[in-house]
């Protein structure tokens, strides 16, 4: 089991991570919209400063984010990670579902566990939130999904 | 009582949103000025933004939400100063305007929670290509972004039956997903994509998958 650990919130170990993108202490480029990963150069980002977590995200059976809560929504250099995933789908559009949906690129992805740390200034922020990060796993094709408060990973809720 | 029009797109001066703004300023007939959240720092922009009267911030959609240069931007800014007004207009790729529903909400409650009078979130989807078409396939999205940007400079607002007009369809009716699928099965809209590729010279390689495990399963 190849885990990869996208991590904001400090202080909480994942113990087998093979690999650990820390968005505390790397910075991250913007994706610049330029289309160069459809068009020019298909599933690579025209900056190459996320290759090696890219290899690792694909080659991945899971992907844990400790991730936390800013402005009551995901942080923007988490926001600008999402960005920058979209290499790895076609710009192809699937209606399958009765919605636009990208088509994978990819034959596989990683299941995903989020565990947020911080506060809302409302319930319907959280629900916002949680609704919000479920849809992106959705549209990136991730098979399962578990989006939780950092304490129920604290008391052993992980285990998928 | 003065108007900032910030541009949320990565692309700036060369993006739909830049676009969409260009029409509006013109059915306006003001010049109000704009900045560009992909030149500055958030933090210098943010200050900016708070001596403005009314700010109105056009971005596309991107994963669902604000690219992650406007969600820098949103952390950087201060709470609204009385009075202050904020609107906004998301451009997206996707045909349905559900696509944005999460950032509809999420700015509807960020302009709330900030204090700013809200002037609301027009949509537009099916804006990928904009910037590709002959200008007169765009005449209508003009047409109606001149009459949005005519009716803000007269009242303040943004004009609902126009922004209906914008934001179109909300879901995909399920016979249309049908025959949209149809067109996706037999590979007729990959025509415009298959074009890039050939102009680019990887034709073959559209579909690659270049961070896949070299030993296959």
């Amino acid at each position: 089991m190849k885990t990869v650990v996208i991590r904001e919130v400090d202080g909480i170990d994942i113990p087998d991570a093979a690999f650990v993108l820390d968005l505390n202490r790397r910075e991250i480029r913007d994706c610049a919209g330029c289309w160069s990963c459809w068009q020019k150069t298909p599933g690579r980002c025209a900056f190459k400063d996320l290759d090696d977590f890219y290899t690792a995200f694909i080659q991945a059976d899971k992907a844990v984010f400790l991730i936390g809560v800013s402005c009551d929504f995901v942080s923007g250099r988490l926001k600008t990670l999402f960005d920058r995933l979209i290499p790895h789908f076609l710009p192809y559009t699937t209606y399958k579902t009765g919605e636009s949906m990208h088509v994978p690129r990819y034959d596989h992805y990683p299941d995903i566990e989020v565990f947020y740390q911080g506060t809302f200034s409302s319930e319907e922020a959280r629900h916002l939130y949680e609704e919000y990060l479920d849809r992106v796993f959705y549209q990136f094709h991730i098979q399962k999904t578990i989006i939780k408060p950092v304490e129920e990973y604290m008391q052993g809720g992980a285990a998928v | 009582m003065n108007t900032l029009i910030i541009n949320g797109s990565p692309r700036g001066q060369t993006g739909n949103s830049e676009i969409f703004i260009r029409r509006f300023i013109s059915g306006a007939g003001q010049d109000y000025p704009v900045r560009y959240v992909v030149k500055e720092s958030a933090e210098e922009l943010a200050l900016t933004i708070a001596q403005a009267d009314t700010l109105l911030i056009f971005m596309p959609l991107y994963v669902h939400a604000m690219p992650g240069i406007v969600m820098k931007l949103f952390e950087q800014m201060t709470p609204a100063k009385t009075g202050q007004r904020i609107g906004f207009v998301v451009q997206a790729g996707f045909v349905e305007g559900a696509q944005a529903r999460f950032l509809v909400r999420y700015l509807n409650a960020f302009a709330e929670r900030m204090g700013y009078e809200n002037l609301g979130v027009v949509t537009k989807g099916d804006a990928a290509g904009i910037s590709f078409l002959p200008d007169y396939m765009n005449k209508k999205l003009f047409r109606h972004l001149q009459a949005l940007g005519a009716y803000y400079a007269g009242y303040g607002q943004f004009h609902k039956e126009t922004a209906a007009l914008l934001a179109g369809m909300y879901e995909i009716p399920p016979r249309k997903a049908k025959v949209y699928e149809f067109l996706h099965r037999t590979g007729i809209n990959h025509i415009f994509w298959h074009k890039f590729w050939r102009d680019n010279g990887v034709f073959e390689q559209g579909l690659d998958q270049p961070f896949a495990s070299v030993i296959s399963d």
